[in-house]
């Protein structure tokens, strides 16, 4: 893989609450991001994790109301 | 006297029948063994009654999930009915719902038919599913994808319900809130199009276009961006996970596995764990609202 002309980064999320044996398997890691090329962001990762930060500080300070299954 | 598949008996002891009904309605059955797709220590004939059958397994799963969501709209319709005046925030969620649950039950309706009036194995979601299965994990292209479903139906009995263009089949998938949001960036990576920025035609900072500009002409191509972020709404999808009863119940797993013995078995089980939900609590009280950095103070504290 030499001169890569394009780089996108995907932001995973990982769901902790899950069990330890379940909480890395492939379908229960969580796509939530993907930052497009062609250069890889650097510092200004914060611009684009914006969306995703809004929602996980939402859901830690409300909270969201859901039927337990 | 029969075998006692209960978590406790686990296949070892025998009760009589009224007993084992009784254990397995109060201690559960062992999960190992529930797992198994033939009951083996109880002949055939248990299996087939109590509907264990892997074959239909994941179209079951499919139409669980939409189910899930489209009862979870009825449970809050329900309440509704029955509490008069639900206090202020359910009702408003209720409100959302029902105005919602039309949709849904459409939506349901529309998903539910076999695939064709005699087919016992697809219904129309299933089929569709796991045709766009195949196409993501074979990367097929979408114009393969299309000229596939315009001869799939051809070959189908009559009165199939499959969708005959890959634009039907995407909206169908679409209706499950699946999907992604694209939101625009500036090029130089200074800002998101989004909020107050919405409906700027330039970065608000380095002052370069939104849209893509033609290297020859110069020409502004209005409607085509440069960057597009893409975001798949993590809410939603943490809702829908609540909605399968196997999965609310790992998502509580650090709650309910305590072990109630007073021996440590996982980190769960530590003083440090309680002192952490304590201090947590605390900081929620003092301040009203906690950031994600005061709980990395707590944790770092904590260490």
């Amino acid at each position: 893989m030499k001169n890569i002309q394009y780089s996108c980064w995907p932001v995973l999320l990982v769901n902790y609450n899950l069990p330890p044996d379940l909480c890395m398997k492939k379908e229960n890691i969580m796509f939530t991001l993907l930052i497009p090329g062609p250069q890889q962001p650097g510092n200004s990762i914060d611009v684009y994790l914006e969306p995703l930060i809004e929602d996980l500080n939402h859901l830690w300070k409300k909270g969201e109301v859901t039927y337990d299954a | 006297m029969i075998i006692c598949p209960c978590k406790e008996c686990r296949n070892v002891y025998q009760q009589s029948s009224s007993d084992v009904v009784v254990h397995l309605v109060t201690k559960g059955m062992d999960e190992a063994y529930k797992l198994q797709s033939e009951w083996y220590h109880h002949g055939d004939s248990v299996a087939s009654a109590e509907g264990v059958s892997t074959t239909n397994q994941r179209n079951d799963e499919i139409l669980e999930l939409y189910k899930a969501a489209e009862y979870f709209d009825e449970e809050l319709a329900s309440k509704r009915d029955l509490v008069e005046t639900p206090l202020g925030d359910l009702a408003e969620i209720a409100e959302d719902e029902d105005r919602r649950e039309d949709e849904f039950l459409a939506k349901l309706a529309d998903a539910e038919p076999p695939l064709y009036p005699s087919c016992l194995n697809h219904i129309k979601l299933s089929a569709i599913v796991s045709l766009f299965r195949i196409k993501t994990r074979n990367g097929w292209s979408d114009k393969s994808f299309n000229e596939l479903l315009e001869t799939l139906p051809n070959m189908l009995p009559k009165d199939n319900v499959l969708h005959t263009s890959l634009y039907d089949v995407k909206k169908f998938l679409k209706s499950f809130d699946m999907g992604y949001e694209k939101i625009h960036a500036c090029v130089n990576d200074c800002c998101l199009f989004r909020k107050k920025y919405k409906k700027l035609d330039n970065c608000p900072k380095c002052k370069a276009s939104r849209w893509k500009i033609n290297t020859h002409s110069g020409v502004v191509k209005k409607g085509v961006p440069q960057k597009v972020l893409r975001y798949f709404p993590i809410i939603l999808r943490l809702k829908r996970m609540f909605r399968t009863a196997e999965m609310a119940k790992d998502l509580r797993w650090h709650f309910t596995n305590k072990s109630s013995d007073g021996k440590l078995r996982h980190p769960v089980d530590s003083v440090t764990w309680d002192k952490m939900n304590v201090s947590i609590q605390h900081l929620q009280l003092k301040q009203g609202t906690c950031d994600l950095d005061c709980l990395q103070m707590a944790l770092i504290r904590s260490i």
